[in-house]
């Protein structure tokens, strides 16, 4: 298997605040029950109608490369590796019927079996909720060919849990607000977006205690507003949150701007020092460094910083290295690995 | 730290449970963590678990209208309601169907609605855009009626008139 989260490759708008966008839309065939209820040859006949969809007309939508990954032909290591660079979720990880399509680029997953039939998600660096959307629909609609999915008049699209019916869409993204965690306003502005129709959450860890300081914030309902609807509203939140950070970046600079020239700078210092280092550190190093950056105290580019941050995780790392390790052989070859392409991206960018 | 259990390999995954405001605190290596269930192995990610929050919601639908329940299964899929009410989670589309007057309220109660405003697949979308605008004329009308506007009353029902026809037509 090749290298995971190559989607971390690029930087899009917004970044570093907004460090990636995801669009995913809930289907189901008709004629077949859900995948909870499915025997297995059902399941295999799922995998099968994919398979043969995506062989037969890759190349027309202009997405070609459309490579599919039985989960049950896969390590475990490369499955969990998938869940930690955000490609397939950790639900499908565990099914032995499960399988994934991926575009070459690695911008479309399509998961197949998971809780529904078919989830197609797509995956884009930095704040492009329209093209996501744009991309997703498009895969919708030729997986559906001639009207291949389940949709009911009223409920819309039909899927295994009615949390996700009608719209099917589930559309999030991917936010590092440190100044707002640092300064505990962070609370406050999860208790706001819950009554906004939205959901945030810490992506490791809850709150201020978020490692990284990272959050996702995605849309809570899917039914009885459009897709676009539904998009715009998420847009014009996570635009208030962003300009919000920005501010209070600006103002905590001010004030403190050699404290947090020193917090950028200590953690660089600790990342290019370290011989053994966990991912819970890790985690907290970047998220220092990638503040340095968006708070305009250092050049680097953007992307490294979501690589290296996808890098630190367990399984990727281990596929990176191609050896199997425990918890503290990871933690050497971290601490390795992260200095090298940290000290190879401060001295490209000087 | 070692693990507690089997003082080997390094303790790496920390659980501190609080049960009725007693903390107790569990250092296990990876693997002694996973065969103990402490891990769920895969599970990343944590969090919320929404199916027995919709379980939860299921069983208030359930206590309100606690009517024959029990027999009433899905003829496509077999799943019966008790099994839907227990895990949240629907056996097939037919289910859709099966348990709609379960389903009225517990979609209203995550979504706010009942009707779907979103895309449409391209085979459907004149059938499905004829059935939305009935809905509306038909609200207008009655609206119209409530009104006493009665030319206008007219000119909706001759509309209705022919959006039915040209659905009967297909």
């Amino acid at each position: 298997m090749s290298k995971w989260a190559k989607w971390t490759e690029s930087e899009g708008p917004l970044s570093p605040s907004v460090v990636s966008t995801r669009v995913r839309l809930a289907r189901n065939f008709t004629g077949l029950p859900f995948p909870g209820t499915m025997r297995t040859e059902q399941a295999l006949e799922v995998v099968a109608r994919i398979r043969g969809i995506i062989g037969a007309s890759g190349k027309q939508i202009g997405l070609p490369g459309f490579r599919l990954f039985p989960m049950a032909e896969l390590p475990p290591v490369d499955r969990l590796a998938l869940v930690e660079s955000h490609l397939i979720s950790p639900d499908l990880a565990n099914k032995h019927e499960g399988a994934v399509a991926l575009t070459e680029d690695q911008s479309v997953a399509i998961m197949v079996n998971e809780e529904d039939h078919v989830r197609i998600q797509c995956l884009l660096a930095g704040f492009q909720l329209d093209e996501a959307w744009r991309l997703a629909s498009q895969v919708d609609d030729w997986l559906d060919g001639e009207g291949n999915f389940s949709f009911h008049e009223e409920y819309g699209y039909l899927t295994t849990c009615p949390t996700n019916v009608g719209t099917g869409l589930r559309a999030s993204v991917m936010l590092h607000l440190p100044i707002l965690a640092m300064t505990n306003q962070i609370e406050k502005v999860i208790a706001t977006i819950g009554q906004l129709g939205l959901m945030a959450r810490g992506l490791y860890g809850e709150g201020t205690q978020a490692a990284g300081h990272m959050f996702q914030i995605s849309n809570q309902v899917t039914l009885g507003f459009s897709e676009e609807e539904l998009i715009r509203n998420l847009k014009a939140v996570v635009e208030q949150i962003v300009t919000q950070e920005r501010l209070l970046t600006r103002n905590v600079l001010a004030q403190d701007r050699m404290r947090i020239l020193d917090r950028v700078h200590r953690s660089i210092g600790l990342m290019l020092g370290a011989r053994v280092l966990d991912s819970k550190e890790a985690m907290s190093l970047l998220s220092d460094i990638r503040l340095g950056v968006s708070a305009e105290l250092i050049k680097l580019p953007q992307h490294v910083l979501t690589e290296l941050m996808v890098l630190a995780k367990p399984h990727v790392l281990q596929t990176e290295c191609g050896q199997t390790l425990d918890a503290f052989g990871r933690d050497v070859k971290r601490a390795e690995f992260l200095r090298e392409r940290l000290q190879n991206a401060l001295q490209s960018n000087r | 730290m070692l693990c507690e259990q089997c003082r080997e390999r390094r303790a790496t995954v920390h659980v501190k449970q609080v049960v009725n405001g007693d903390a107790t605190e569990k250092h296990l290596c990876e693997e002694c963590a996973r065969q103990s269930g402490e891990m769920d192995f895969l599970n990343l990610t944590g969090g919320v678990n929404i199916s027995s929050l919709l379980a939860g919601f299921m069983n208030l639908e359930q206590a309100a209208a606690p009517s024959k329940q029990k027999g009433e299964s899905c003829q496509a899929c077999g799943a019966d309601y008790r099994r839907f009410a227990e895990g949240g989670r629907l056996g097939c589309a037919g289910c859709y169907q099966t348990f709609t007057k379960h389903l009225g309220p517990l979609l209203k109660r995550i979504h706010g609605t009942l009707l779907h405003n979103g895309k449409v697949p391209r085979l459907r979308a004149q059938e499905v855009t004829r059935k939305r605008q009935l809905v509306q004329l038909r609200q207008e009308l009655k609206d119209a009626v409530g009104q006493e506007q009665y030319e206008r009353a007219a000119e909706l029902r001759d509309r209705i008139r022919r959006l039915e026809t040209e659905e009967r037509g297909q």
